[in-house]
């Protein structure tokens, strides 16, 4: 049985390659501390990471809030770092 | 200094598990093989071209996973047809993977011997510092717009 969400909050599925998390965001929280509290989680290094929308692969900006995507409950959305390039 | 091969094996199996949801979502192939150190990786590029990775994880992580490509049809290893297009640089001329995580671009031959010590490869490219990372980085450049079919047919 899921925990109650708290109250003006978004309960996000994050896909990681290094795993899956499920946590409730405060909807006015900036996708670029979402990014930070998913490094945390997953213990992931610093850097240049960027998130987007699973269903249609938009990429969502790092100042915007969660609750300006219109994201609803459940939504799942993808972390992955900067590709680099060969050195 | 060499590593255990049980430690090796935890730590793979270990980074596995994590990318495992991914690695099913992603549609990636993955044959562990914990005896000998060994994964198979088959990934479908943006074409249904499959690219098959092996890697060896002898003396993981203390040095990156030596990683080949092989052709899915012929099995020859490491050369123009077994390479994708594109790459941004990581499908180096040479046919060896030319990133901080692939030891081959340290060996005899490779881009950079000689000039990177492979203890070094976790800090110089810490976005890349285990399994799934390397696995999801390859298969976003099987399906970026560089891509464009193998180097050869």
């Amino acid at each position: 049985m899921k925990e109650k969400k708290p109250k003006d909050s978004i309960r996000v599925d994050v896909q990681t390659p290094v795993g899956n998390w499920t946590h409730d965001f405060e909807k006015t929280t900036k996708i670029s501390e979402v990014i930070q509290e998913i490094l945390l989680h997953f213990d992931l290094a610093p850097g240049n990471y960027q998130m987007r929308l699973i269903s249609n692969g938009e990429v969502l900006q790092p100042d915007r809030p969660l609750v300006s995507y219109h994201i609803e409950d459940d939504t799942n959305l993808e972390l992955f770092p900067d590709q680099g390039g060969g050195v | 200094m060499a590593v255990n091969p049980e430690v090796s094996r935890v730590k793979v199996e270990k980074e596995l598990e994590r990318a495992a949801s991914y690695a099913q979502r992603r549609g990636w192939q993955l044959q562990w093989n914990p005896n000998a150190l060994f994964l198979r990786a088959s990934i479908t590029a943006s074409d249904n071209e499959s690219y098959i990775f092996e890697f060896h994880f002898d003396d993981y992580p203390e040095i990156p996973p030596l990683i080949d490509v092989v052709h899915p049809e012929t099995g020859e290893r490491n050369t123009a047809r077994c390479f994708p297009t594109g790459g941004k640089g990581y499908f180096h001329s040479s046919n060896r993977i030319c990133a901080y995580w692939s030891r081959n671009a340290y060996t005899d031959g490779g881009p950079h011997a000689g000039n990177w010590v492979m203890g070094d490869w976790i800090s110089k490219d810490p976005l890349r510092k285990e399994l799934g990372l390397i696995l999801a980085l390859l298969a976003d450049l099987l399906e970026d717009t560089s891509y464009k079919g193998r180097k050869a047919s």
